[in-house]
């Protein structure tokens, strides 16, 4: 089976132990080289190349019409899908054994070191199969929906190599380069000074449940505010700092005033912290922080004006010692000795206490609490009864349906990305808000139906609606922007429901959100 | 030639609230509303209503128009028999769809206008081939309007659909494909015949339909009817139409493998969202090829798109020079057709 042959079968499944069974096969017949390069991309732990330009630029001189592809790319929902549709040889037998990764990486080196690279990319796609296309494009674009989960492919490489998932996915952390060796090395054991170098899994929470409250007492927990940044590991191993986020990428480059801050730290030390920009002494709100994220170059203007702290809130290692099986509070104490910042512990002594600080974290720039049982120890992955989080309730707004456009991946032809607007003062439609998920399918094909009746104008993909229907959105903070015309931006909107109850004339008007805006700073 | 002003001033179709409407002859095309005269592309619903006073149609589709549509009147007409109605001679020319299916060809003498209905210009052992026919003003649909859309040949599909069947029956799974009932199943079912002796296991919703197929003497494998509380004989494949999905038909077998044959099957996220395993590529409609093709062997000076993408198709053609302009109608309502 080669990397097209797996994605062909992953394709066609709906069900995990299919998928388990697939990726084991591909492990154990798989060229080696295929094996390493298919699983870390699939793992999203090859860099994107970032030659959307180039897919687009060859879709379009192959059309020789560009609005022809902008309806082709909307009615598709994916790039490399929309390209490998338009340009393939539909002779091409798709062979789905003789490994290909190694001639494909030197055709995309070709293709992009070609005179002209669009039209080299044309025609090696013009040689090959629709499905073997798109597989080939996914390879520059990322992003496969295909519902296989970095979960599944631990378990598959757990079964192959007969070591347990933990230590699969501590080899993954730091598996380094995808060549024919990588297979291998997931069945070495992690070594001691390998260790003193790469992340750990990361030990996550669950949402807390009230009914919790009954049968506890806040001092059984170490209780702390949920801070809204990036959750990050920083390593510090022989005189060099590593940051790692949760989905397994080094973003070390991206911060430099992290890693400067972080000199001072002792040799050997792991500590688990979130990043955040400071405003004033205050954590800013999350939309600053992703004004610093996927940034080639990080100016000078840009770190005086959205600085970042490493907030610390756990220690995982110090001076070799790996101290992940000892409980939390030991863990703490021992991280308050170090030349870090660190998210401080409250002292809450009543249920009414905590309840009152959770509902006052927005003013500290938090988004809720964080409660860790005092012995805890640090877990690989979401164990249950160990931590928990506690988010402040979001805000809600109700505002009306204004622009709608058709989704990606499986709501491809669905009009379910919505943009909500409401009212100025002056009486003005102004948008606030996109949301795309909360509704269930059949929802979706209804208010789908009701959109395509409904349209007022056409921007390419994009359909103006008369603004009819209510929609109640959360949201879980709200800040300045100069980027949208309104002066708000919400973060993490989405759809608790449809207001069928109200008409535009019951919808929150810009006003209020205003209010919500003073109210939170 | 008919210049743009001839066939401006003197339109042989025009758009009304009850359909496409030719006044020189006093009938509509494909009705969406009761008339006194309904002349009829082909008989899914979406063009064929109940409630006219006089239908006409071709031969070869009477007996899907009967089962359908159940006429008070029906008159039916050879392939190029030429009718005078009015001042309009009028034609029925094969479109390739269904069985049954036309173009509708319309002359004053002066012009000729055609309007093709749904078609497509891939064989199809269940109809006859559709004919191209020079024009003036070509009415055309564009269901599958965008260059994504190009159908695979016909032996490769049917090749990967035996492949998932015996897949499926390996894996002690009750292969299921979803297609609709008027033309597409029927369609496979003549595909099969013509090329293994497997059988399938129908919805009672298609068998309802076999009888104007044998009428017409159209060569289908070997089928049962899928009936409540039965299995399906072992090693069959079952056909049934995607209404059917998750109904009690089918959910009464407990392993199933669910497919589906529709050109829209071309995108994967419509197929994911139906939670199939497998799409196969078969479309009864014309794809970007085909309707290319078939508005330029018309050599018209105008195009004007019924349903579809019909932006998409008519915002294109006037980019390459070609005049075209959208007709709002109410066909092509039911994508599950296409």
């Amino acid at each position: 089976m080669n990397f097209i042959g797996l994605l062909w079968a992953l394709d066609r499944t709906t069900k995990t132990r299919e998928k388990h069974a697939l990726l084991v096969e591909f492990l154990t017949t798989g060229d080696a080289q295929e094996v390493a390069y298919g699983c870390t991309h699939l793992l999203g732990q090859q860099s994107v190349t970032g030659q959307r330009r180039l897919l687009r630029e060859t879709a379009v001189s192959h059309l020789g019409d560009e609005t022809l592809f902008e309806a082709a790319y909307a009615a598709v929902g994916d790039l490399a899908e929309t390209l490998s549709l338009l340009i393939n040889d539909p002779e091409a037998v798709l062979d789905r054994t003789t490994p290909v990764i190694d001639d494909w990486l030197s055709d995309i080196a070709a293709i992009q070191s070609a005179p002209s690279p669009p039209e080299a990319l044309r025609h090696r796609l013009s040689q090959g199969p629709a499905f073997a296309n798109w597989v080939f494009l996914k390879l520059w674009t990322g992003g496969w929906r295909l519902g296989v989960s970095q979960g599944l492919i631990t378990n598959a490489l757990a079964t192959v190599t007969g070591q347990p998932q933990s230590v699969i996915a501590e080899r993954l952390m730091e598996a380094g380069s995808p060549d024919r060796s990588w297979l291998s090395r997931m069945k070495t054991p992690v070594s001691a000074d390998e260790r003193q170098r790469s992340a750990v899994p990361f030990c996550l929470a669950h949402g807390w449940r009230p009914e919790l409250a009954d049968t506890s007492s806040p001092d059984e927990f170490i209780i702390e505010y949920k801070w809204d940044g990036i959750r990050c590991q920083l390593i510090r191993a022989q005189g060099v700092t590593r940051l790692w986020s949760r989905g397994d990428q080094e973003i070390t480059a991206q911060f430099p005033d992290v890693v400067e801050a972080s000199q001072h730290l002792p040799d050997h030390c792991l500590l688990d912290g979130e990043l955040l920009v400071m405003d004033s002494g205050r954590p800013a709100p999350f939309q600053s922080l992703q004004t610093r994220l996927n940034r080639r170059r990080v100016s000078r203007n840009l770190l005086n004006s959205h600085p970042v702290e490493f907030r610390a809130y756990d220690l995982l290692r110090l001076a070799g010692n790996d101290y992940r099986e000892t409980p939390l509070h030991a863990r703490r104490a021992l991280l308050f000795t170090l030349p870090v910042a660190h998210s401080e512990t409250l002292a809450l002594t009543s249920w009414e206490a905590v309840d009152a600080a959770r509902a006052m974290a927005a003013t500290v720039g938090a988004e809720g609490l964080m409660l860790k049982s005092r012995d805890s120890l640090y877990h690989s992955g979401r164990k249950q009864g160990v931590w928990w989080k506690w988010k402040r309730d979001p805000m809600t707004a109700d505002v009306v349906l204004l622009y709608a456009q058709a989704g990606h991946g499986r709501r491809a032809r669905l009009h379910t990305d919505y943009t909500f607007g409401v009212r100025t003062d002056n009486g003005e439609w102004i948008t606030v808000a996109k949301a795309y998920s909360g509704l269930t399918d059949t929802e979706l094909k209804h208010i789908d139906r009701w959109i395509r009746q409904h349209t007022i104008a056409s921007f390419g993909p994009v359909r103006q609606v008369t603004p009819t229907l209510v929609f109640e959105i959360a949201f879980e903070g709200i800040a300045r922007s100069t980027r949208h015309k309104s002066g708000i931006a919400l973060r993490f909107p989405r759809i608790l429901r449809q207001r069928l109850d109200l008409s535009i004339d019951d919808a929150d008007g810009l006003s209020q959100f205003e209010t919500l805006l003073d109210d939170s700073q | 030639m008919v210049t743009k002003n001839s066939a401006d001033r003197d339109p042989l179709v025009v758009v009304t609230r009850e359909g496409l409407y030719c006044p020189k002859a006093d009938a509509y095309i494909d009705p969406w509303r009761p008339v006194e005269t309904a002349l009829i592309t082909h008989a899914h619903a979406d063009h064929a209503r109940p409630g006219s006073r006089q239908y006409h149609c071709l031969a070869s589709g009477a007996g899907l128009l009967t089962e359908r549509v159940r006429p008070d009147s029906l008159s039916t007409h050879d392939a190029h028999e030429p009718i005078t109605m009015g001042a309009l001679t009028v034609s029925w020319v094969p479109a390739g769809h269904v069985l049954g299916s036309a173009q509708i060809r319309l002359s004053d003498g002066e012009q000729v206008w055609v309007v093709t209905g749904d078609y497509k210009r891939t064989a199809d052992p269940s109809c006859d081939p559709f004919e191209p026919i020079q024009c003036d003003v070509l009415i055309t649909e564009a269901t599958f309007a965008l260059p994504i859309y190009r159908w695979p040949s016909m032996d490769q599909v049917m090749d990967d659909l035996c492949q998932w069947w015996d897949h499926a029956l390996l894996k002690n799974r009750q292969p299921v494909l979803y297609c609709y009932a008027l033309g597409k199943a029927q369609r496979i079912m003549a595909e099969l015949a013509l090329r293994t002796t497997r059988e399938v296991c129908i919805h009672p919703t298609i068998a309802q339909l076999l009888p104007a197929y044998l009428d017409q003497g159209i060569p289908l494998c070997p089928w049962h009817v899928l009936t409540s509380g039965q299995k399906a004989p072992p090693g069959t494949l079952i056909l049934a139409p995607p209404g059917a999905q998750g109904g009690r038909l089918i959910t009464q077998f407990r392993a199933l493998d669910e497919a589906m044959a529709s050109g829209w099957m071309q995108i994967r996220g419509v197929r994911r969202r139906r939670a199939l395993t497998q799409g196969f590529v078969l479309s009864d409609h014309a794809d970007w090829d085909g309707l290319l093709q078939t508005i330029k062997d018309s050599g018209a000076s105008r195009v004007l798109a019924t349903h579809g993408e019909t932006r998409v198709l008519t915002d294109y053609l006037n980019r390459m020079g070609v005049e075209a302009a959208r007709l709002s109608t109410s066909f092509g309502q039911d994508e599950d057709t296409a």
